[in-house]
């Protein structure tokens, strides 16, 4: 269980996230949703030890330390994989690193998005280093897999064959913390969707308890962020009255 | 030789940024150590000068020791000499630097660095080459300071040195 109690992070001068209490359950696939500025590249870097923040984080009731960071797994759009080394350098390196690293995992993954082992990662595509930064989270043998808009720049096909392959080689300890933006596509990926706004939980509600009310990812975000459906045809309408 | 040579590599590999292009730096490193030594060599161009001109020539060629001759002080004459070798050592820190920054050139490499469970690989990779490169720049500025010294010692007529030598050696250390 990742458990995080009451977790707040100010920058200087703008909010980060405010009082945040989420509880993470083993086998668990989480969407953490919210708009630019919400809070969950925040969120995300404050678990993993990244950001200095108050409140706590525990790890089956541990804090994260050197101890049991192995445990976690991040992929991020910013990349974290040095771009000098190839794939099979990378995978020597987690080995040495991370002994649960699943190597079966990394080979058939590197072999369905046949990517090439043997040339630098800086010479992939970036729609390719997006797929190697996901192959290294998902094969380093963490419990808790974190990904911060993993997808950015790749194309939905792309996305998809991922979502698909995700299903298929998660294991029931694993648990995945996926923020993104791409609400509709992840709907059915999911079992959870957690919502952040201006820095807090403004929504926590399983994919369950939505298909049994009969609404959408969609609907239930709208509702929870009192989206007005006739926004834009206000703005349109007093644009050209201005005219 | 050859498997000291892989075993220098493999240590390399271990101990700086992974992927880091440490073939070139090493290979700067050691041009410039080089030069440092050769520099350092110059000391027995200003010594030579010193010790012949101890000497008075006398007949065919022949020298004799001149009457109250002293010899220049070896901290006098070694001074400037081994400048080089704390310049490389001073280079280490801008090595470090270059080390540290590495983790954030092309992507956020930094975050995969402080998720290892052995937190110190961040640090050790940053420091241990600069921490060898300062050792063994200063190594070497002592060492060829105490060979130059035991030279200085041994060739130097004993009526021409000054009083206190290993005092004023040692002076050099402290003063640094």
């Amino acid at each position: 269980m990742l458990e995080i109690t009451n977790v707040s992070k100010q920058y200087a001068g703008h909010r980060g996230v405010s009082s945040v209490n989420l509880k993470l359950g083993q086998g668990e696939v989480v969407g953490l949703f919210g708009e630019n500025g919400a809070g969950k590249t925040t969120l995300l870097k404050c678990i993993l030890g990244y950001l200095k923040y108050s409140g706590a984080i525990a790890l089956d009731g541990e804090p994260i330390t050197g101890r049991n960071i192995h445990r976690l797994s991040f992929a991020t759009c910013e990349h974290s994989f040095f771009p000098n080394l190839t794939p099979a350098e990378h995978k020597t390196f987690y080995e040495m690193n991370f002994p649960a690293f699943r190597e079966k995992r990394f080979h058939g993954l590197m072999e369905f998005f046949q990517l090439p082992e043997n040339r630098a990662v800086k010479r992939f595509s970036v729609g390719q280093q997006n797929q190697f930064e996901v192959i290294l989270a998902l094969c380093q043998g963490a419990d808790y897999i974190l990904m911060d808009e993993p997808f950015a720049g790749n194309d939905v096909f792309n996305r998809e064959d991922f979502y698909k392959v995700l299903l298929g080689i998660l294991e029931p300890t694993e648990t995945i913390l996926l923020s993104t933006h791409l609400l509709a596509e992840v709907e059915s990926f999911i079992g959870r969707a957690v919502l952040l706004h201006q820095g807090k939980i403004a929504g926590d509600v399983t994919t369950l308890e939505l298909e049994e009310s009969g609404r959408s990812l969609m609907d239930y975000v709208k509702e929870t962020y009192q989206y007005e459906g006739n926004r834009v045809a206000k703005a349109l309408s007093q644009m050209t009255e201005e005219e | 030789m050859r498997e000291k040579i892989m075993g220098l590599s493999r240590w390399l590999d271990r101990n700086t940024p992974p992927g880091f292009p440490w073939r070139s730096m090493v290979k700067g490193v050691l041009w410039a150590e080089l030069i440092s030594f050769l520099w350092s060599l110059t000391f027995f161009i200003g010594y030579a000068d010193q010790y012949s001109a101890l000497f008075e020539s006398v007949y065919m060629g022949e020298k004799t020791l001149r009457q109250g001759a002293v010899m220049m002080d070896f901290d006098v004459l070694i001074m400037g000499r081994m400048v080089g070798f704390f310049a490389v050592a001073a280079s280490a820190l801008g090595i470090a630097a270059s080390h540290y920054f590495y983790y954030f050139q092309g992507s956020k490499s930094i975050y995969l660095m402080k998720r290892l469970p052995e937190r110190s690989q961040w640090w050790r990779r940053c420091l241990a080459l600069p921490a060898v490169i300062v050792v063994f720049s200063l190594g070497m500025a002592f060492l060829l300071t105490l060979i130059y010294f035991f030279i200085y010692m041994k060739v130097t007529p004993q009526d021409c040195l000054t009083a206190n030598q290993w005092a004023k050696l040692w002076s050099i250390g402290t003063a640094g």
